[in-house]
């Protein structure tokens, strides 16, 4: 009962308290990869660590986990027992049913985005097909013969980008390139993915600082990593002039903080050198970072399947 | 370009690149150019194409004329209007390398409603 006790704790800790966990993970400047892969990785975990609680729970009382606890520490665990008397029992029980609720909704919510966006998918290939001109590749690029400057990818079978020919006059062909390549970027790492499981928790959770920020930090990280891999190809001052000419003044008076966060932070980190590669940043920190988020999982998964034999 | 419907999209290219009508057998004879269809499957798509607002027909005789019911640029207006129409993109679908100002401000409106009212 303890170990499912401190697995949905840190679950639910995660989402009521984790409102500074996002911009803690914005704040050190790894690399947006690393971010991304760890911020998954605190997700993931932690709704594996309720379900693993929740099988914990169902259990007979001669779980592995309760052996394993009274091995380790055979006066700990009576002690325990003891102070918390059968009411801690009912505590962890009831933390465990409304954490798995949580969860559900959470993974309900992934399911209904999902699926949302296969219907976007459907629509814009339905549409596309049909009035836009293909170039090919591995991630064809439909071109709309529109005045406008737009540019975005659209993730599916088949994944597209589709720009406008406005877009095509308003800006240099390595600006061009450097554009497209950004929204490849999007569908190789599969960042629509990670937006809707972002999305799905701030729907599932609203009340959740966590998932709030979540969902800004996401958003954030994505277009730096996009922006990352169209300047290895095309240089960042070539993404960096096409963020210009394409993020554009707001109508007169526009506040700059409201549509002009992103375009910032994004400029100001294709001004700044890409680090070189360093033991800490590329194998330490990541290591770290997807260690942390995946140790409920580790645990409740052996604690739940080692047969209680091997514990005595 | 497997998956992508190319047919649809060959056919409305012929009809916006013609000034008259055409019947299903002219349309067959100008795809068969470079492919080897079959009558009935023109027939398909244009009936498709037609289902679907993209064309217009008339019968003549036995016969149906089909023409393209805008032009391509009216068309390609539409279709983009509706491509970047913000509320049926359920965040996440679609991913813009940069947007405008007034775009942005509209689409935070849109989920400051959508949180208060879900």
């Amino acid at each position: 009962m303890i170990i499912a006790a401190l697995l949905v704790l840190v679950a639910l800790g995660l989402a009521v308290f984790g409102g500074r966990v996002p911009h803690a993970l914005c704040r050190t400047r790894w690399a947006p990869a690393t971010i991304l892969t760890s911020w998954l990785a605190l997700v993931v975990g932690s709704l594996v660590a309720v379900l693993c609680a929740a099988v914990l729970v169902v259990l007979p009382t001669h779980s592995p986990a309760h052996h394993l606890m009274r091995m380790l520490y055979p006066g700990l665990v009576d002690r325990v027992h003891g102070l918390l008397s059968s009411h801690g029992d009912l505590v962890t029980a009831g933390l465990v049913v409304v954490a798995t609720v949580l969860t559900g909704r959470v993974m309900v919510a992934m399911i209904r985005q999902a699926l949302a966006r296969r219907r976007v998918h459907r629509r814009q290939v339905e549409l596309l097909r049909v009035v836009a001109r293909a170039e090919p590749g591995v991630f064809p690029t439909m071109w709309l013969a529109h005045p406008s400057s737009v540019a975005y990818s659209v993730a599916g079978n088949p994944a597209l980008v589709v720009a406008t020919d406005g877009l095509a006059a308003a800006l240099s062909e390595a600006m061009v390139a450097a554009v497209i390549e950004h929204e490849r970027a999007h569908l190789r790492g599969r960042h629509h993915v990670l937006v809707g499981i972002a999305e799905g928790l701030a729907a599932a959770l609203p009340w959740s600082a966590f998932a709030r920020r979540s969902l800004d930090l996401v958003r954030l990280q994505v277009e730096l990593a996009a922006d990352r891999a169209a300047a290895g190809r095309h240089g960042a001052d070539t993404v960096r002039a096409a963020l210009l000419a394409l993020a554009g003044a707001g109508p007169a008076g526009a506040p700059a903080g409201l549509a002009c966060d992103w375009v910032e932070t994004r400029l100001d980190r294709l001004a700044r050198p890409v680090s070189r590669w360093s033991l800490g940043r590329f194998v330490v920190l990541p290591l770290a970072g997807v260690g942390w988020g995946a140790l409920p999982v580790v645990v409740g998964l052996a604690l739940v399947t080692l047969p209680s034999a091997v514990l005595g | 370009m497997h998956g992508l419907g190319d047919l649809e999209s060959s056919t409305m290219q012929i009809l916006w690149d013609r000034t008259e009508p055409a019947t299903v057998r002219e349309v067959l004879g100008e795809l068969n150019e470079t492919r080897n269809l079959a009558y009935t499957t023109v027939m398909t798509v244009l009936d498709n194409l037609h289902r679907k607002g993209w064309v217009t027909r008339h019968s003549q005789g036995r016969a149906y004329l089909y023409r393209a019911a805008e032009s391509r640029a009216e068309a390609a207006a539409r279709a983009l209007r509706e491509l970047l129409d913000s509320t049926g993109d359920p965040d996440g679908a679609l991913l813009h390398f940069a947007r405008s100002a007034s775009e942005h401000e509209l689409d935070l409106l849109r989920r400051g409603l959508d949180r208060r009212h879900p």
